[in-house]
């Protein structure tokens, strides 16, 4: 069930009035509500991977339990271990087996050796990435003994699977998730009326901006050997695109969701290509998952602590890593790299942490510095996606190396351009609004709150126009994250 | 929780609301007219013509009212449907044009191996579902049974704007800048020659031909047609027009003048050698540009039999 479906739209108020109107006064039954629409909402992707899901939940909960009950050090590592390595197991088999076997077998016959790899012919279960890195923060928190064990099955099994989070994050934590699962909720009319508020901006993002520059970022990656530099590059600025309104649209979309149950889901993004410099980009993309890879591994390798040589090995961990929890390809891998490389001056020099407020903040333009180093940024952002997007890094390196050729000065063309032009418009429109909502959660947080109520409902309405429009007139794309 | 719920209802009333006026706006704007030529229902409307040309784009492309109307004094409509050649599609049109204007006196069928029976329910050919689709949304009683020709949904037929966005008719209907040759001549007039290098000269339109398998289907639906056209007082005739002789089939170019003769209905071949052999008649393998349409109003104007039809036309008049 895609959150741009009718299916979601048909759900969301049924889920929403039972929830309010039905259990509302009945945190367990409000609880098992959620439970049952989630594993629901699960199901319609593909019902025989909820027992995965529910294994996986069974799984953290119990090993939760033995941990907390472990009489001594050895005990509870021993638990630890034990669902990080299922865990890890299950990730490992379903998303990286036939990354490893082919590799394997790759690296065999430059040696002289012919091994035929045995892989396996099985689909990615959608979101287990996401609920994975749920689980496993669980465990570790309750290692670390930074919380207890959960012991109400149906509250730690909302925790992991809550259908707005479930398939494509934000990876939340216990220590924020669980206490808003385990409390009363009240219906607060602001927070609901910013949550379809967010619903609505997400929608944007991913039906307006990403699914038209998905058409055309696929059309040009897909026949990149046919187009001039120029094309490539501007195929490039359109996955640029794609990828933040598809990502962040779907987040806004599930923050929005879980606000009209009454709970806060981590913030996902920041306005990241608003950033002055790459680190300041990675406090502001994909925040949940950064932050995860900064709790759970950058600070236990020891951070930016240490020697030089540390601090260079931990960010390339980290962020080699990260590119390969994206997927098992080189391209993902070598994305990461690069941005290891990117951000490594700043942590070597101590200057990652110059940008930590927001850009020109009261003002309604950057300075020149602030717009130069902007530019610079989203331009490093721009060369990494190109690894992202490729199918694999011979390809990228084609598509680079027509990027920087002759035919870089020639007038950008692909079949279509010229319906590009409305895109080129709301994608103008879509960036003004963000800039001038930099210093709120989401691009229309704030966005005519002040004017009459008939010009800011006629606003919405245009919005909601625009988003069908474009939800029957474009081909509906997956979201990109869900692959992960 | 009430304000909620009220502010969303009535958000959402309003927005129902406005598209709902705007598909009202664009579905009065284009009353009458056409979008793409194609979707031509209400434009033979109000024509109470004496002849009446049917088929599939080979008489859209083939029969010039013009000169019908100018050779003969008379008043003629095509009603053709580029993209079907299915009778059961032809029925559907005539049926619409019926229910709009008073019947013609003669029709006639463009009728050749391209023909097929068709189905009313089990449609396959969706060629300009998208210009038809101006028609969904609440079809009218008379534009009913063309729409559920081209099985459009429930959200097609009955959510405004719907159709018009999934189909991107929208804009072409608001600015309505689309210049027919349906709209200007009466027919799809092709005055170019054969680009054969853009479309070289292949067999490829013999599969489109009908098996001799499919006669006895396609007899029914003749049938089917000539007892509509009696039941009107419709005089049917059936003409076959030239293709080039590259996707000539003797055996099945015969076949249909039996098929025609099994059924009583009158027929007339065209399909002459002297048009057949010369590609400057034609614009591709099937259809005649403007000098092949000049042969064919040639030919037919010496056919004894087409001339005993006009001859009755003209009379009464």
């Amino acid at each position: 069930m895609l959150f741009n479906s009718i299916d979601f739209a048909i759900f969301l108020p049924i889920i929403f009035a039972l929830y309010w109107f039905v259990t509302q006064k009945n945190l367990r039954a409000q609880n098992i509500l959620l439970l049952v629409a989630s594993y629901y909402f699960y199901a319609c992707w593909d019902w025989r991977f909820l027992f995965l899901l529910m294994f996986s939940t069974l799984l953290d909960y119990y090993t939760g339990l033995k941990m907390h009950d472990a009489p001594n050090q050895a005990s509870r590592r021993f638990w630890l271990w034990l669902s990080i390595g299922i865990n890890l197991g299950f990730l490992g088999v379903f998303k990286y087996f036939n990354f490893f076997a082919e590799s394997f077998s790759d690296a065999m016959s430059l040696l002289g050796l012919q091994v035929h790899p045995w892989t396996i012919n099985v689909i990615l279960p959608v979101g287990i990435s996401f609920y994975t890195f749920h689980g496993l923060s669980y465990v570790i928190d309750i290692y670390k003994k930074r919380i207890p064990a959960e012991r109400n099955f149906v509250e730690y099994a909302v925790f992991v699977s809550f259908f707005p989070l479930l398939v494509a994050g934000p990876i939340e934590r216990a220590t924020h998730l669980l206490p808003q699962i385990k409390q009363q909720r009240v219906f607060n009319y602001r927070q609901a009326i910013d949550g379809l508020r967010q619903i609505l901006w997400g929608l944007f993002k991913k039906i307006v901006i990403a699914d038209n520059c998905a058409m055309y970022a696929n059309e040009i990656f897909s026949h990149s050997a046919d187009y001039s530099g120029s094309t490539l590059a501007l195929g490039a600025l359109f996955f640029t695109f794609q990828i933040y309104g598809d990502f962040s649209g779907y987040s806004d979309i599930a923050l929005g969701t879980a606000r009209l149950f009454g709970i806060e889901l981590l913030r996902n993004f920041a306005f990241p290509y608003f950033s002055r410099d790459i680190a300041e980009f990675w406090r502001r993309w994909h925040i949940s998952l950064s932050t995860w890879f900064r709790d759970y591994l950058y600070i236990p390798l020891g951070g930016s602590k240490g020697s030089t040589w540390m601090k260079v090995r931990n960010t390339f961990i980290i962020f080699l890593v990260s590119g390969f929890w994206h997927g098992a390809n080189w391209t993902f891998i070598v994305w990461g790299a690069l941005n290891a490389i990117y951000i490594l001056p700043s942590i070597v020099s101590r200057t990652n942490r110059n940008n930590l407020d927001i850009v020109a903040r009261g003002k309604i333009l950057p300075s020149i510095g602030e717009l130069g180093s902007i530019t610079v940024t989203f331009l490093l952002t721009v060369f990494a996606w190109i690894f992202f997007r490729a199918e694999s890094l011979p390809a990228a390196i084609r598509y680079l190396r027509r990027i920087f050729s002759k035919t870089f000065f020639q007038v950008p063309y692909f079949p279509g351009i010229r319906t590009a032009i409305p895109v080129f418009v709301l994608l103008f429109f879509f960036f003004l609004i963000e800039w001038l909502q930099r210093e709120h959660q989401y691009g229309i947080q704030t966005f005519g709150n002040r004017w009459n109520r008939v010009l800011r409902w006629g606003f919405y309405g245009l919005l909601g126009i625009i988003i069908y429009y474009y939800a029957l007139v474009v081909d509906k794309q997956q979201f990109i994250y869900f692959q992960f | 929780m009430k304000p909620f719920l009220q502010k969303t209802i009535l958000f959402l009333l309003l927005m129902a609301a406005g598209i709902t006026v705007i598909q009202a706006w664009v579905s009065f704007r284009i009353r009458g007219k056409t979008i793409r030529g194609h979707d031509n229902l209400e434009q033979t409307s109000g024509i109470d013509a004496d002849l009446l040309f049917m088929g599939s784009s080979r008489c859209w492309a083939h029969f010039d009212p013009r000169f019908f109307d100018s050779a003969y004094g008379i008043r003629s409509v095509n009603i053709g449907v580029d993209g079907h050649s299915e009778l059961t599609m032809t029925i559907l049109r005539l049926n619409d044009y019926l229910a709009r204007n008073k019947a013609p006196r003669v029709a006639i069928l463009s009728f050749d191996p391209f023909m097929s029976a068709g189905t009313l329910t089990g449609n396959t050919n969706f060629v300009h579902k998208n210009d038809f689709a101006r028609y969904a949304f609440f079809p009218s009683r008379d534009t009913r049974p063309v729409v559920d020709y081209f099985q459009f949904d429930l959200y097609e037929r009955y959510a405004p704007l719907y159709a018009l966005f999934k189909y991107k008719l929208f804009f072409d209907a608001i600015f309505l800048d689309h210049v027919s040759n349906w709209v200007t001549y009466g027919y799809e007039m092709h005055d170019e020659t054969w680009d054969t290098i853009a479309r070289p000269v292949t067999d490829i339109m013999k599969t489109q031909l009908f098996k001799l398998s499919e006669v006895d289907s396609i007899s029914i639906s003749l049938k089917n047609l000539n007892s509509l056209c009696r039941q009107y007082g419709i005089a049917l005739v059936c003409i076959q027009t030239p293709v080039y002789k590259a996707c000539y089939d003797e055996r099945l170019f015969r076949e249909t003048r039996e098929i025609c003769s099994r059924s009583g209905i009158p027929f007339i071949d065209t399909n002459m050698e002297a048009i057949r052999n010369d590609i400057g008649f034609f614009y591709n393998s099937n259809h005649l540009n403007k000098r092949g349409v000049d042969s064919l109003n040639r030919l037919l104007a010496q056919d004894s039999l087409f001339s005993t039809y006009m001859a009755r036309l003209t009379k009464t008049e």
